[in-house]
Protein backbone atom coordinates (compact mmCIF):
# COMPACT_ATOMS: atom_id res chain seq x y z
CA UNK A 1 0.00 0.00 0.00
CA UNK A 2 1.11 3.53 -1.04
CA UNK A 3 0.72 5.65 2.17
CA UNK A 4 -1.40 5.50 5.80
CA UNK A 5 -4.73 6.57 4.65
CA UNK A 6 -6.86 8.30 7.55
CA UNK A 7 -10.35 7.47 7.46
CA UNK A 8 -13.03 9.91 8.63
CA UNK A 9 -15.95 9.61 10.83
CA UNK A 10 -18.72 9.92 7.94
CA UNK A 11 -21.15 10.64 10.73
CA UNK A 12 -21.11 12.10 13.99
CA UNK A 13 -21.98 9.22 16.79
CA UNK A 14 -20.46 7.56 19.72
CA UNK A 15 -17.81 5.13 17.93
CA UNK A 16 -18.25 1.73 18.32
CA UNK A 17 -15.48 -1.65 17.70
CA UNK A 18 -16.89 -3.52 14.60
CA UNK A 19 -17.64 -6.57 16.96
CA UNK A 20 -19.93 -4.91 19.16
CA UNK A 21 -21.98 -4.33 15.95
CA UNK A 22 -25.43 -6.34 16.29
CA UNK A 23 -25.39 -7.83 12.59
CA UNK A 24 -22.76 -10.91 12.27
CA UNK A 25 -21.59 -10.49 8.55
CA UNK A 26 -20.06 -7.02 10.04
CA UNK A 27 -19.18 -7.82 13.45
CA UNK A 28 -17.57 -10.81 12.18
CA UNK A 29 -15.32 -8.41 9.81
CA UNK A 30 -16.29 -10.45 6.36
CA UNK A 31 -15.87 -8.07 4.41
CA UNK A 32 -13.37 -6.17 6.19
CA UNK A 33 -11.98 -4.46 9.36
CA UNK A 34 -13.18 -0.93 10.85
CA UNK A 35 -15.20 0.67 13.41
CA UNK A 36 -18.75 1.17 13.90
CA UNK A 37 -20.55 4.55 14.74
CA UNK A 38 -23.64 4.82 16.38
CA UNK A 39 -25.43 8.40 14.81
CA UNK A 40 -26.58 10.97 17.13
CA UNK A 41 -30.65 11.16 16.79
CA UNK A 42 -30.26 14.89 15.25
CA UNK A 43 -33.07 14.68 12.83
CA UNK A 44 -31.41 15.11 9.31
CA UNK A 45 -27.63 14.63 9.00
CA UNK A 46 -25.36 14.44 6.28
CA UNK A 47 -22.84 11.79 5.65
CA UNK A 48 -19.85 12.49 4.37
CA UNK A 49 -17.16 11.28 1.98
CA UNK A 50 -14.52 9.23 4.89
CA UNK A 51 -11.52 9.61 2.24
CA UNK A 52 -10.55 11.13 -1.08
CA UNK A 53 -11.22 9.20 -4.04
CA UNK A 54 -13.79 7.99 -6.38
CA UNK A 55 -17.36 6.99 -5.71
CA UNK A 56 -17.04 3.06 -6.83
CA UNK A 57 -20.35 1.97 -5.47
CA UNK A 58 -23.72 4.14 -4.47
CA UNK A 59 -27.01 3.43 -3.25
CA UNK A 60 -29.03 5.08 -0.89
CA UNK A 61 -28.12 3.25 2.07
CA UNK A 62 -24.36 1.97 1.59
CA UNK A 63 -21.15 3.58 -0.42
CA UNK A 64 -18.22 2.60 -1.08
CA UNK A 65 -15.20 5.44 -2.09
CA UNK A 66 -11.99 3.92 -3.88
CA UNK A 67 -8.58 5.64 -2.44
CA UNK A 68 -5.75 6.04 -4.32
CA UNK A 69 -7.07 3.30 -6.68
CA UNK A 70 -6.11 0.20 -4.75
CA UNK A 71 -8.27 0.88 -1.17
CA UNK A 72 -11.98 0.93 -1.10
CA UNK A 73 -13.46 2.15 2.27
CA UNK A 74 -17.39 1.23 2.51
CA UNK A 75 -19.99 2.80 4.71
CA UNK A 76 -23.36 1.38 5.33
CA UNK A 77 -26.00 3.75 6.83
CA UNK A 78 -27.82 1.32 9.22
CA UNK A 79 -28.38 -1.77 9.37
CA UNK A 80 -30.57 -3.94 6.90
CA UNK A 81 -31.21 -0.62 4.96
CA UNK A 82 -31.44 -2.05 1.76
CA UNK A 83 -35.11 -2.76 2.34
CA UNK A 84 -36.14 0.83 2.59
CA UNK A 85 -35.92 0.77 -0.76
CA UNK A 86 -33.89 4.87 -0.87
CA UNK A 87 -36.69 6.40 1.30
CA UNK A 88 -35.48 9.02 3.15
CA UNK A 89 -32.17 8.93 2.32
CA UNK A 90 -30.64 11.89 -0.58
CA UNK A 91 -27.84 11.40 -2.73
CA UNK A 92 -25.63 14.80 -3.46
CA UNK A 93 -22.76 12.76 -5.93
CA UNK A 94 -22.94 10.03 -8.90
CA UNK A 95 -21.14 6.66 -8.98
CA UNK A 96 -18.34 7.53 -10.63
CA UNK A 97 -17.70 11.25 -8.68
CA UNK A 98 -14.42 12.03 -7.55
CA UNK A 99 -14.53 13.67 -4.13
CA UNK A 100 -12.68 14.54 -1.21
CA UNK A 101 -12.24 13.91 1.80
CA UNK A 102 -15.67 15.41 3.94
CA UNK A 103 -17.23 16.21 1.19
CA UNK A 104 -20.91 15.27 1.69
CA UNK A 105 -22.32 12.00 0.47
CA UNK A 106 -25.92 11.35 1.57
CA UNK A 107 -27.88 12.63 3.85
CA UNK A 108 -30.69 10.85 5.77
CA UNK A 109 -31.98 10.84 9.29
CA UNK A 110 -31.23 8.17 11.98
CA UNK A 111 -33.95 8.68 14.01
CA UNK A 112 -36.25 7.76 11.76
CA UNK A 113 -34.36 4.98 10.33
CA UNK A 114 -34.37 4.04 14.40
CA UNK A 115 -38.13 4.64 14.44
CA UNK A 116 -38.75 2.05 11.83
CA UNK A 117 -37.48 -0.92 13.86
CA UNK A 118 -33.88 -0.78 12.13
CA UNK A 119 -30.53 -0.03 13.88
CA UNK A 120 -28.95 3.21 12.27
CA UNK A 121 -25.56 2.27 13.37
CA UNK A 122 -22.85 2.67 10.79
CA UNK A 123 -20.01 0.29 10.15
CA UNK A 124 -17.34 1.73 8.27
CA UNK A 125 -15.27 -0.90 6.80
CA UNK A 126 -11.85 -1.08 5.47
CA UNK A 127 -12.61 -3.52 2.63
CA UNK A 128 -11.14 -6.66 2.25
CA UNK A 129 -7.88 -5.17 4.67
CA UNK A 130 -6.22 -7.42 6.89
CA UNK A 131 -7.06 -6.64 10.65
CA UNK A 132 -3.78 -5.55 11.87
CA UNK A 133 -4.11 -3.01 8.77
CA UNK A 134 -6.73 -0.96 10.90
CA UNK A 135 -5.56 0.92 13.73
CA UNK A 136 -8.20 3.20 15.71
CA UNK A 137 -7.78 6.76 15.88
CA UNK A 138 -10.30 6.96 19.00
CA UNK A 139 -11.33 4.68 21.45
CA UNK A 140 -15.02 2.72 21.27
CA UNK A 141 -17.21 4.26 23.29
CA UNK A 142 -15.87 7.92 22.65
CA UNK A 143 -17.94 10.79 20.60
CA UNK A 144 -16.95 12.03 17.42
CA UNK A 145 -17.77 14.64 15.24
CA UNK A 146 -17.84 14.08 11.56
CA UNK A 147 -14.96 14.83 9.87
CA UNK A 148 -12.79 13.89 12.79
CA UNK A 149 -10.30 10.72 12.24
CA UNK A 150 -11.56 7.62 13.01
CA UNK A 151 -8.90 4.95 12.26
CA UNK A 152 -5.89 4.68 10.12
CA UNK A 153 -5.82 2.32 6.89
CA UNK A 154 -1.83 0.86 6.89
CA UNK B 1 -14.85 -18.52 5.73
CA UNK B 2 -18.38 -16.13 5.81
CA UNK B 3 -21.08 -18.16 5.67
CA UNK B 4 -23.09 -18.05 9.42
CA UNK B 5 -23.33 -21.47 9.42
CA UNK B 6 -25.51 -21.20 12.44
CA UNK B 7 -27.65 -19.02 11.46
CA UNK B 8 -28.26 -20.92 8.24
CA UNK B 9 -28.20 -24.19 10.12
CA UNK B 10 -31.29 -22.95 12.47
CA UNK B 11 -33.16 -21.74 9.92
CA UNK B 12 -32.95 -24.77 7.79
CA UNK B 13 -33.89 -26.96 10.87
CA UNK B 14 -37.27 -25.07 11.17
CA UNK B 15 -40.24 -26.54 10.14
CA UNK B 16 -41.78 -24.89 6.83
CA UNK B 17 -37.91 -23.97 5.51
CA UNK B 18 -36.96 -24.52 1.94
CA UNK B 19 -33.63 -23.26 -0.20
CA UNK B 20 -34.11 -21.46 -3.37
CA UNK B 21 -31.06 -21.67 -5.55
CA UNK B 22 -29.49 -19.57 -8.35
CA UNK B 23 -28.30 -21.25 -11.39
CA UNK B 24 -25.58 -19.62 -13.12
CA UNK B 25 -22.48 -18.72 -10.27
CA UNK B 26 -24.33 -20.23 -8.19
CA UNK B 27 -25.09 -24.17 -8.81
CA UNK B 28 -22.23 -24.34 -11.82
CA UNK B 29 -19.74 -22.04 -13.19
CA UNK B 30 -19.81 -20.96 -17.13
CA UNK B 31 -17.16 -19.20 -17.48
CA UNK B 32 -14.52 -22.32 -18.93
CA UNK B 33 -17.61 -23.03 -21.39
CA UNK B 34 -17.87 -19.19 -21.92
CA UNK B 35 -13.69 -19.31 -22.61
CA UNK B 36 -13.27 -21.89 -24.81
CA UNK B 37 -16.12 -20.29 -27.08
CA UNK B 38 -14.05 -17.39 -27.98
CA UNK B 39 -10.63 -19.42 -27.95
CA UNK B 40 -12.41 -21.68 -30.49
CA UNK B 41 -14.37 -19.33 -32.53
CA UNK B 42 -10.47 -16.62 -32.74
CA UNK B 43 -8.83 -19.69 -33.65
CA UNK B 44 -10.99 -19.99 -36.16
CA UNK B 45 -11.00 -16.96 -37.91
CA UNK B 46 -7.25 -17.66 -38.01
CA UNK B 47 -6.08 -15.53 -34.94
CA UNK B 48 -4.05 -16.38 -31.93
CA UNK B 49 -5.43 -14.11 -28.96
CA UNK B 50 -3.45 -14.97 -25.58
CA UNK B 51 -5.60 -16.05 -22.81
CA UNK B 52 -5.13 -13.27 -20.50
CA UNK B 53 -6.84 -11.29 -23.60
CA UNK B 54 -9.91 -13.40 -23.18
CA UNK B 55 -10.19 -12.98 -19.44
CA UNK B 56 -11.23 -9.25 -20.30
CA UNK B 57 -14.07 -10.76 -21.41
CA UNK B 58 -15.56 -12.25 -17.79
CA UNK B 59 -19.13 -11.70 -17.03
CA UNK B 60 -19.62 -8.59 -19.84
CA UNK B 61 -21.29 -8.24 -22.75
CA UNK B 62 -19.33 -9.40 -25.50
CA UNK B 63 -20.16 -6.39 -28.16
CA UNK B 64 -19.05 -3.78 -25.44
CA UNK B 65 -15.59 -5.96 -25.14
CA UNK B 66 -15.60 -6.15 -28.83
CA UNK B 67 -16.11 -2.75 -29.50
CA UNK B 68 -13.63 -0.75 -26.96
CA UNK B 69 -10.71 -3.52 -26.41
CA UNK B 70 -8.18 -3.48 -29.13
CA UNK B 71 -7.61 -6.77 -31.07
CA UNK B 72 -8.32 -8.81 -34.49
CA UNK B 73 -11.48 -7.92 -34.04
CA UNK B 74 -10.68 -4.13 -34.14
CA UNK B 75 -13.43 -2.72 -36.63
CA UNK B 76 -15.76 -5.53 -37.23
CA UNK B 77 -19.36 -5.18 -36.41
CA UNK B 78 -19.21 -6.05 -32.62
CA UNK B 79 -22.97 -7.97 -33.17
CA UNK B 80 -21.53 -10.33 -35.94
CA UNK B 81 -18.51 -11.10 -33.68
CA UNK B 82 -20.82 -11.64 -31.03
CA UNK B 83 -23.03 -13.75 -33.01
CA UNK B 84 -19.84 -16.32 -33.83
CA UNK B 85 -19.31 -16.54 -30.70
CA UNK B 86 -22.45 -18.00 -29.37
CA UNK B 87 -22.67 -20.38 -32.22
CA UNK B 88 -19.04 -21.73 -31.00
CA UNK B 89 -20.68 -22.07 -27.04
CA UNK B 90 -23.63 -23.45 -28.66
CA UNK B 91 -21.66 -26.02 -30.64
CA UNK B 92 -18.78 -26.56 -28.15
CA UNK B 93 -17.92 -29.36 -26.20
CA UNK B 94 -16.86 -27.54 -22.97
CA UNK B 95 -19.91 -27.99 -20.08
CA UNK B 96 -20.40 -25.75 -17.28
CA UNK B 97 -19.09 -27.13 -13.69
CA UNK B 98 -20.31 -27.40 -11.22
CA UNK B 99 -19.60 -24.98 -8.07
CA UNK B 100 -18.03 -26.79 -5.37
CA UNK B 101 -20.40 -28.17 -2.99
CA UNK B 102 -23.53 -28.08 -5.60
CA UNK B 103 -24.09 -31.86 -6.05
CA UNK B 104 -23.79 -32.77 -2.15
CA UNK B 105 -25.87 -30.00 -1.41
CA UNK B 106 -28.43 -31.07 -4.27
CA UNK B 107 -28.13 -34.69 -3.02
CA UNK B 108 -28.46 -33.77 1.07
CA UNK B 109 -31.55 -31.78 0.65
CA UNK B 110 -32.72 -34.68 -1.07
CA UNK B 111 -31.86 -37.14 1.49
CA UNK B 112 -33.61 -34.47 4.41
CA UNK B 113 -36.60 -34.34 2.55
CA UNK B 114 -35.56 -30.35 2.22
CA UNK B 115 -37.57 -29.13 -0.68
CA UNK B 116 -35.40 -27.05 -2.83
CA UNK B 117 -36.36 -24.76 -6.06
CA UNK B 118 -33.80 -23.58 -8.84
CA UNK B 119 -34.76 -19.52 -9.33
CA UNK B 120 -33.12 -18.60 -12.67
CA UNK B 121 -33.07 -16.06 -15.35
CA UNK B 122 -32.06 -19.03 -18.08
CA UNK B 123 -34.42 -20.49 -19.81
CA UNK B 124 -36.20 -23.92 -19.12
CA UNK B 125 -34.28 -25.98 -21.85
CA UNK B 126 -30.78 -24.83 -20.67
CA UNK B 127 -31.59 -25.38 -17.03
CA UNK B 128 -32.45 -28.65 -17.64
CA UNK B 129 -28.55 -29.69 -19.38
CA UNK B 130 -27.00 -27.82 -16.55
CA UNK B 131 -29.04 -30.07 -13.81
CA UNK B 132 -28.16 -33.22 -15.99
CA UNK B 133 -24.66 -31.60 -15.20
CA UNK B 134 -25.15 -31.82 -11.50
CA UNK B 135 -26.46 -35.29 -11.90
CA UNK B 136 -30.04 -34.26 -11.06
CA UNK B 137 -33.09 -35.08 -12.84
CA UNK B 138 -35.40 -32.59 -13.70
CA UNK B 139 -37.74 -34.68 -11.82
CA UNK B 140 -35.74 -33.82 -8.49
CA UNK B 141 -35.80 -30.11 -8.71
CA UNK B 142 -38.58 -27.65 -8.95
CA UNK B 143 -37.67 -24.82 -11.14
CA UNK B 144 -38.79 -20.72 -12.01
CA UNK B 145 -37.19 -20.29 -15.22
CA UNK B 146 -37.53 -17.07 -17.93
CA UNK B 147 -40.58 -18.18 -19.13
CA UNK B 148 -42.54 -18.50 -15.90
CA UNK B 149 -42.05 -14.48 -15.29
CA UNK B 150 -43.02 -11.23 -16.19
CA UNK B 151 -40.30 -9.22 -14.82
CA UNK B 152 -36.76 -10.53 -14.62
CA UNK B 153 -34.47 -10.90 -11.26
CA UNK B 154 -33.56 -7.92 -9.72
CA UNK B 155 -37.41 -7.91 -9.50
CA UNK B 156 -39.01 -9.70 -6.59
CA UNK B 157 -40.97 -11.94 -9.22
CA UNK B 158 -39.02 -15.17 -9.81
CA UNK B 159 -37.97 -15.38 -5.71
CA UNK B 160 -41.77 -14.79 -5.06
CA UNK B 161 -42.55 -17.46 -7.57
CA UNK B 162 -39.93 -19.82 -6.52
CA UNK B 163 -41.45 -19.30 -2.83
CA UNK B 164 -45.33 -20.15 -4.37
CA UNK B 165 -43.62 -23.47 -6.19
CA UNK B 166 -42.50 -24.79 -2.84
CA UNK B 167 -45.82 -23.58 -0.87
CA UNK B 168 -43.61 -22.16 1.76
CA UNK B 169 -43.78 -18.48 3.20
CA UNK B 170 -40.66 -16.36 1.62
CA UNK B 171 -40.13 -15.63 5.41
CA UNK B 172 -38.90 -19.37 6.29
CA UNK B 173 -36.96 -19.86 3.25
CA UNK B 174 -33.02 -19.52 2.29
CA UNK B 175 -31.68 -18.63 -0.83
CA UNK B 176 -28.29 -18.84 -2.30
CA UNK B 177 -27.31 -15.95 -5.08
CA UNK B 178 -23.84 -14.79 -6.82
CA UNK B 179 -25.45 -11.49 -8.44
CA UNK B 180 -26.50 -8.18 -7.08
CA UNK B 181 -29.66 -8.45 -8.83
CA UNK B 182 -30.29 -11.75 -7.59
CA UNK B 183 -30.13 -10.75 -4.11
CA UNK B 184 -32.30 -7.72 -4.62
CA UNK B 185 -34.81 -10.02 -5.62
CA UNK B 186 -34.73 -12.56 -2.93
CA UNK B 187 -34.76 -9.84 -0.53
CA UNK B 188 -37.57 -7.80 -2.82
CA UNK B 189 -39.88 -10.94 -2.16
CA UNK B 190 -39.36 -11.40 1.27
CA UNK B 191 -37.01 -14.25 1.32
CA UNK B 192 -35.82 -14.69 4.98
CA UNK B 193 -31.94 -15.20 4.85
CA UNK B 194 -29.66 -14.70 1.43
CA UNK B 195 -26.47 -16.26 1.20
CA UNK B 196 -24.35 -14.50 -1.26
CA UNK B 197 -21.95 -17.13 -3.09
CA UNK B 198 -18.48 -15.01 -4.29
CA UNK B 199 -18.24 -16.55 -7.55
CA UNK B 200 -18.48 -13.39 -9.41
CA UNK B 201 -18.62 -10.35 -7.35
CA UNK B 202 -16.96 -9.01 -3.83
CA UNK B 203 -19.12 -9.78 -1.01
CA UNK B 204 -19.63 -5.99 0.00
CA UNK B 205 -21.16 -5.72 -3.46
CA UNK B 206 -23.76 -8.37 -2.76
CA UNK B 207 -24.18 -7.34 1.10
CA UNK B 208 -24.83 -3.62 -0.10
CA UNK B 209 -27.55 -5.44 -2.07
CA UNK B 210 -28.98 -7.57 0.91
CA UNK B 211 -27.18 -10.25 1.83
CA UNK B 212 -27.18 -11.77 4.84
CA UNK B 213 -24.29 -13.64 4.69
CA UNK B 214 -21.37 -14.73 2.11
CA UNK B 215 -19.74 -17.64 1.31
CA UNK B 216 -17.22 -18.82 -1.49
CA UNK B 217 -19.21 -21.63 -2.67
CA UNK B 218 -21.65 -24.11 -1.78
CA UNK B 219 -19.36 -26.45 0.74
CA UNK B 220 -20.02 -24.94 3.62
CA UNK B 221 -24.18 -24.95 2.46
CA UNK B 222 -23.69 -28.36 1.56
CA UNK B 223 -22.56 -29.26 4.68
CA UNK B 224 -25.00 -27.38 6.81
CA UNK B 225 -27.87 -29.83 5.24
CA UNK B 226 -25.68 -32.46 5.42
CA UNK B 227 -25.34 -32.03 9.36
CA UNK B 228 -29.33 -31.92 9.57
CA UNK B 229 -29.39 -35.32 8.14
CA UNK B 230 -27.00 -36.06 10.80
CA UNK B 231 -29.08 -35.44 13.77
CA UNK B 232 -32.79 -35.68 12.68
Amino acid sequence: MPWPLTVLAPVAGTVLAMGQVPDPVFAGEIVGPGLAIDPSRDAVVTAIAPVAGRILKLHPHAYVILADDSRGALVHLGLDTVQLGGQGFTLHVAEGDVVAAGDVVVSWNPADVAAGGRSPICPVVALEAKPEAVTASVAPGTTVRAGEPLFVWA
Amino acid sequence: MGLIAGDAAARLARPGAGLLLDLDGTLVDSEPAHRAAYREYFTGRGWHVRDEVIAQFSGRRAPEVFATLQGPWSGQDPDALTEGVLQALRAGTVRPVAVAGAVRLIAACSRAGLPVAVVTSARRDGVSAVLDLLGVGDEGVLMVTDEDCASGKPDPEPYRRGAQLLGRRPADLVAAEDAPAGVASARGAGIGHVIAITTSHPAHVLLCAGAHASAPDLVALAGVVEELNRTR
